[in-house]
């Protein structure tokens, strides 16, 4: 039997050129009974793998996790806030609004193009730590609290929290 | 109501180029009304632009485990402040709260509708339409109160990394 | 309509095999793949927005697993022994050759693997991954899942040539 093909693929195999079809074909190989001597220290390889691709939680995962899942959550109702305006006040909203646009829009074109808005002023700033390290350390233990608040506040509409600011508000 | 209008545009003809971020203009409010903190009941911790740049130059040159992840997510932050108090911490939480409503045209809750008892609570500010401010209220088992608060570019692509932290 | 049985759970075993490849610990992964499971759960209304559903439950769980190992290491903790359960494992390949059960010398080999090797082997050649999707649970570049696996599999191949130098 001309074990070439198989020699090539386990070639191609270590320098990582294999599809997973191809792995896959290997795995099957090395799992048989006969497999020649020159190639028989390959089999706890594969055979290893195949069977850690067996491994699997039990019933009794399932059982615990869908305890979890179905615990009743008391959900907070959404808070809409609601402004009725008056005619009168209708009216003088309008002209403000109109009048702020004008102001923006005017306040925008005379503005630095490269520093468009808001910027902050960094120059009373004083590093706590001077080791980057350190500061790393901090700044990831804070970067996981403001990720866990972020999975808090919930996310529909990601899109809109950041583009509305999140303001549920009518007029 | 009109006098509210009124003060809205009149603040739009001044120009605020240089703000300050929350956890400055806390403190500067805490001295205010309680003077200087001599017991160093509460602290800061501040990470400057330079410092986020020299931690980024530093994980861009070894090679450390589970660093991908951060330095997709550094570039986007300016600055950090972490404000913290392991005392009279519902007079800072109060101050803090105080201080994001006093500002609610900046300072907007995170998630539309926000439920306010959410805890940690994340506000935003914006400029446009770039999300350049955010700030965490972190309550701990009361006995600790921390207030995270970046400066930066903090876009959809930031937060989804963060999600998977 | 999203269901939490027939789209997230499913997921379960695929996260359990990284979790314990990485933490190299069964009850320590059991936990890992609930506490997954209830974050990607919780996430369920963005599931749209979300490229793969899949690749993004296996890299929170990755992430999990480190966490706890770093945790862990910090704590000076040894590490559970309970996933080895082989008594006497083999340190070297002549060992190896006197154990009967080979299978726990390549075992060991994996779990010796530096964290990303051992991340991606897990991924490719247990999982059957393609490298794009590999990249993505990492947050790893193609080229660089490419380097990471040829390195892996050159130290394995290394060790299994030692073998043939003892003769067989």
């Amino acid at each position: 039997m001309d074990y070439k093909y198989i020699e090539q693929l386990l070639e191609r195999y270590w320098q990582c050129q294999t599809s997973v079809e191809e792995e896959r074909i290997l795995r099957d190989f090395f799992s048989q009974k006969e497999v020649p001597a020159h190639l028989q220290r390959y089999c706890a390889l594969f055979a290893f793998e195949k069977n850690e691709e067996e491994l699997h939680l039990g019933a009794d995962f399932d059982r615990k996790i869908l305890n979890r899942i179905e615990e009743p959550v008391v959900k907070a109702r959404r808070n809409t806030i609601r402004f009725r305006l008056t005619p009168f006040y209708r009216a003088a909203a309008i002209v403000a609004v109109v009048l702020c646009l004008g102001l923006a829009a005017q306040h925008s074109f005379q503005n630095d193009t490269k520093q468009p808005g808001v910027s902050y002023n960094y120059a009373g700033y004083q590093d706590t730590y001077s080791d980057p390290q350190v500061a790393l350390d901090q700044v990831s233990s804070a970067l996981k609290t403001v990720s866990h608040g972020l999975r808090e506040s919930g996310l529909h509409n990601v899109d809109s929290a950041l583009v509305d600011g999140g303001n549920d508000d009518k007029m | 109501m009109l006098c509210f209008f009124v003060g809205m545009f009149l603040s739009l003809t001044v120009s605020a180029e240089k703000a300050q971020d929350f956890v400055s203009q806390l403190m500067s409010d805490l001295e205010e009304q309680y003077g200087v903190d001599d017991n160093d009941e509460y602290g800061c911790v501040t990470v400057s632009p330079s410092m986020m740049e020299k931690m980024l130059k530093m994980l861009q040159s070894k090679d450390v485990k589970n660093d991908e992840q951060i330095q997709r997510i550094l570039p986007h932050v300016k600055s950090m402040r972490i404000f913290s108090a392991t005392k009279h911490i519902d007079r800072y939480n109060t101050a803090a709260t105080k201080l994001l409503n006093r500002n609610a045209n900046s300072y907007k809750p995170f998630k539309a509708s926000a439920e306010k008892n959410v805890d940690p609570c994340v506000w935003i500010r914006k400029s446009g339409s770039k999300v350049i401010e955010m700030i965490v209220l972190n309550r701990k088992e009361n006995e600790n109160f921390q207030v995270i608060n970046i400066t930066g570019d903090m876009n959809k692509a930031f937060v989804y990394e963060l999600l998977k932290m | 309509m999203i269901n939490f049985r027939d789209d997230v759970l499913p997921l379960k075993n695929r996260l359990y095999r990284l979790a314990l490849r990485i933490t190299l610990d069964t009850l320590d992964a059991e936990d890992i793949v609930q506490e997954t499971l209830i974050r990607v759960w919780n996430m369920r209304e963005d599931f749209d927005k979300i490229d793969s559903i899949e690749a993004f439950s296996l890299t929170i769980c990755r992430n999990l697993a480190l966490d706890h190992i770093s945790r862990k290491e910090s704590q000076n903790e040894q590490l559970d022994e309970s996933y080895d359960t082989t008594p006497d494992v083999a340190s070297t390949p002549l060992q190896a050759l006197l154990l009967e059960d080979k299978r726990s010398w390549v075992m060991k080999l994996f779990n010796e693997l530096p964290e990303k090797q051992r991340s991606v082997m897990q991924l490719r050649d247990i999982e059957g991954k393609s490298y794009r999707e590999i990249a993505q649970v990492l947050g790893f570049t193609e080229e660089q899942v490419k380097v990471t696996l040829f390195r892996a599999r050159q130290h394995i191949r290394q060790e299994f040539e030692k073998i043939d130098n003892y003769g067989l």
